[in-house]
């Protein structure tokens, strides 16, 4: 039980009312363990990003339930006081594009959430150095976001996602704005990183390059969740 | 912990150190208005404050000499001499005239007085150049502001007076330059007529007009003697209105200048709202700028304090800045303006306390836009 990051059942989210309702989502359900790196795959407009959100507690869903580390943050109506102290404190998010405080340095964005966990600069500045240096960036640790190439500022953005040692990493198509080369790399850093550091990450792609590098498929299919295991995997 | 006011600044700085100082003028504005305001009341008192004299003597049931026209005849003063309590008592004329030199046209306020007289109408403090006048025909002290120079011959009617003492902030009620010259010449000035107008009065059978009138009669009491209780004893005595240097002042404030003053008063509170309304609309609109950088942090999950309070910081500094920037303004073009502006400390803190909370409103429109903001806006989604 312990194992399980996120469980999503029956979830429902519909926009709109009367006869303007419309159902993106009708029925999701699936389980993702610690530690395991999933791709969330659909044609444009069936509902990736609105799944990530509902899981983030951005969007509220319609009915269903979501678990994250075991605790319910939904069951057909939201059940925890502070949505964003739970994204605070366990998730992480990756978005196609950095979106990187342009007014902060590299350190400062990635720092930003664990101050504001109470964490203080003596544990911080090391683990933030420590981030960058793991992903590659260390030497970038003062520079503008407007300083850095588009790859550079995706890592840097990985960084953020880490910094407050979330459970979960939320990657709404991380790749989408690199070449084939940085977006390989990229998702082998994302691998390396759920195994290394047991976070669970689930990450909305179009590529299909980038599937077997993923333990599990989510597939939207009819508004509802296909999950696909143990794919040919590549070897890292 | 990062101040993100601090480094939204510094990325942004020189835009808005502009922003904060084109504020700053506006609030300048305001500072020079109040200072306009301040620089009325204190030109109205000014000339009463400088004449060293308790008592004013005026026409009956008028409010003279300056609310109100007032013309007593000049031997009055021998009359109040003797009143009891009343030290010495001299008489006084003020004369409005438009004067012109190389410097261009000017409104000046001619005041007549007896040089010989012992009530220093002229505050020797005020005196810069020169010195009173001490003859009675033919000398005039100016003020400093009507460029005559020591030595210089000045037409008036018929004759040249000579500058023989220049002085420095002396103004009428009105805020208009001070000229003096000896009562007697300012009789002739204001009383006596041209040649055409003295054939032409005869030939309507009126027969030499009278020169030997003033606007007032001032006087000094003895030590002891209570202002007021001489004044209204002089008041049955001759049929005259007695006002004191107090009520004088206050007729001036509350009859002269009280309408000015208010139109004053209201166009800087209007510009006062204008600029709160001119910074709630930049600060909606930096916070408009950011939309984006605040749905990404609400959605990575800082917390709305955080947010917020980077919102009203901004704000704040920049009202401080403003501020600043405004007061500096002020104080440069202060002496530029052609009647007085008098600025005052406790204004400009006051104005720094309405600066403040007007920011902190303004800082609002910013807030809701913040408070409002979607998290999922950062994505599209």
């Amino acid at each position: 039980m312990n194992d399980i990051a996120i469980k999503v059942e029956n979830l429902v989210k519909k926009f709109g009312k009367g006869n303007n309702e419309v159902t993106v989502i009708n029925g999701a359900s699936f389980t993702l363990k610690k530690g395991e790196f999933a791709a969330l795959v659909a044609p444009s407009g069936a509902g990736k990003t609105t799944l990530l959100m509902m899981i983030g507690c951005v969007l509220e869903p319609t009915s269903g339930k979501i678990e994250i580390g075991g605790e319910v943050v939904y069951e057909n109506k939201r059940t925890i006081k502070d949505d964003r102290a739970l994204r605070r404190k366990k998730l992480g998010f990756i978005f196609q594009a950095h979106y990187l405080i342009p007014f902060l340095n590299v350190e400062e964005n990635i720092s930003l959430l664990p101050y504001e966990n109470g964490e203080s600069e003596k544990v911080v500045k090391p683990r933030v150095k420590e981030l960058l240096d793991y992903l590659g960036v260390g030497e970038k640790l003062k520079n503008m976001p407007s300083e850095l190439s588009g790859g550079q500022n995706q890592r840097v953005a990985i960084a953020r996602a880490l910094a407050n040692n979330p459970s979960i990493i939320l990657a709404d198509e991380p790749t989408a704005a690199l070449d084939v080369n940085r977006s390989v790399s990229v998702v082998k850093l994302l691998r390396k990183i759920a195994k290394e550091k047991e976070v669970t990450i689930i990450m909305v792609t179009h590529d299909d390059r980038l599937l077997p590098y993923c333990d599990k498929v989510l597939t939207i299919v009819d508004k509802k969740i296909e999950v696909k295991e143990h794919l040919e995997k590549v070897i890292i | 912990m990062i101040n993100l006011a601090y480094k939204d600044i510094k990325h942004s700085f020189t835009k808005f150190i502009i922003t904060a100082i084109s504020v700053g003028i506006l609030f300048g504005i305001v500072i020079i208005m109040i200072g306009v305001y301040r620089g009325m009341i204190f030109d109205a008192k000014e000339l009463v404050k400088d004449i060293d004299a308790q008592l004013w003597i005026v026409q009956q049931d008028t409010l003279g000499p300056f609310a109100e026209t007032s013309r007593i005849h000049e031997d009055l003063k021998d009359q109040i001499s003797y009143q009891n309590g009343v030290k010495y008592a001299q008489a006084i004329t003020f004369q409005n005239m438009q004067m012109q030199n190389s410097y261009g046209a000017f409104k000046v306020m001619l005041v007549g007085y007896d040089p010989l007289g012992k009530i220093q109408v002229i505050n020797p403090n005020k005196i810069i150049a020169g010195r009173a006048l001490k003859k009675e025909h033919y000398e005039i002290v100016v003020s400093q502001k009507t460029h005559y120079k020591l030595g210089e011959k000045i037409k008036l009617g018929r004759d040249y007076y000579t500058v023989v003492g220049i002085t420095k902030n002396t103004v009428s009620s009105g805020g208009d330059y001070l000229m003096f010259v000896s009562l007697k010449d300012a009789q002739i000035l204001q009383f006596t007529y041209s040649n055409e107008r003295i054939r032409s009065d005869e030939a309507r059978g009126i027969k030499g007009g009278n020169p030997h009138l003033v606007n007032a009669v001032i006087a000094k009491i003895k030590p002891g003697y209570n202002a007021k209780k001489v004044a209204r004893e002089i008041e049955n005595s001759t049929h005259k209105t007695v006002f004191t240097k107090n009520e004088q002042i206050k007729l001036l404030l509350e009859r002269v200048i009280k309408k000015a003053s208010k139109q004053i008063g209201m166009f800087t509170a209007i510009l006062i709202m204008v600029s709160i309304v001119i910074i709630a609309l930049i600060i909606y609109t930096m916070t408009l700028e950011k939309i984006k950088e605040i749905s990404i942090l609400k959605l990575i999950g800082v917390s709305n304090f955080v947010i917020v309070k980077m919102i009203i910081e901004e704000t704040l500094i920049l009202g401080i800045l403003a501020f600043i920037s405004g007061n500096i303004f002020a104080h440069l073009m202060a002496d530029k303006f052609p009647k007085r502006v008098v600025l005052e400390a406790n204004d400009a803190w006051s104005l720094f306390g309405v600066i403040i909370i007007a920011s902190i409103f303004a800082s609002f429109f910013g807030v809701y836009k913040v408070l409002k903001t979607d998290p999922s806006e950062a994505i599209g989604g």
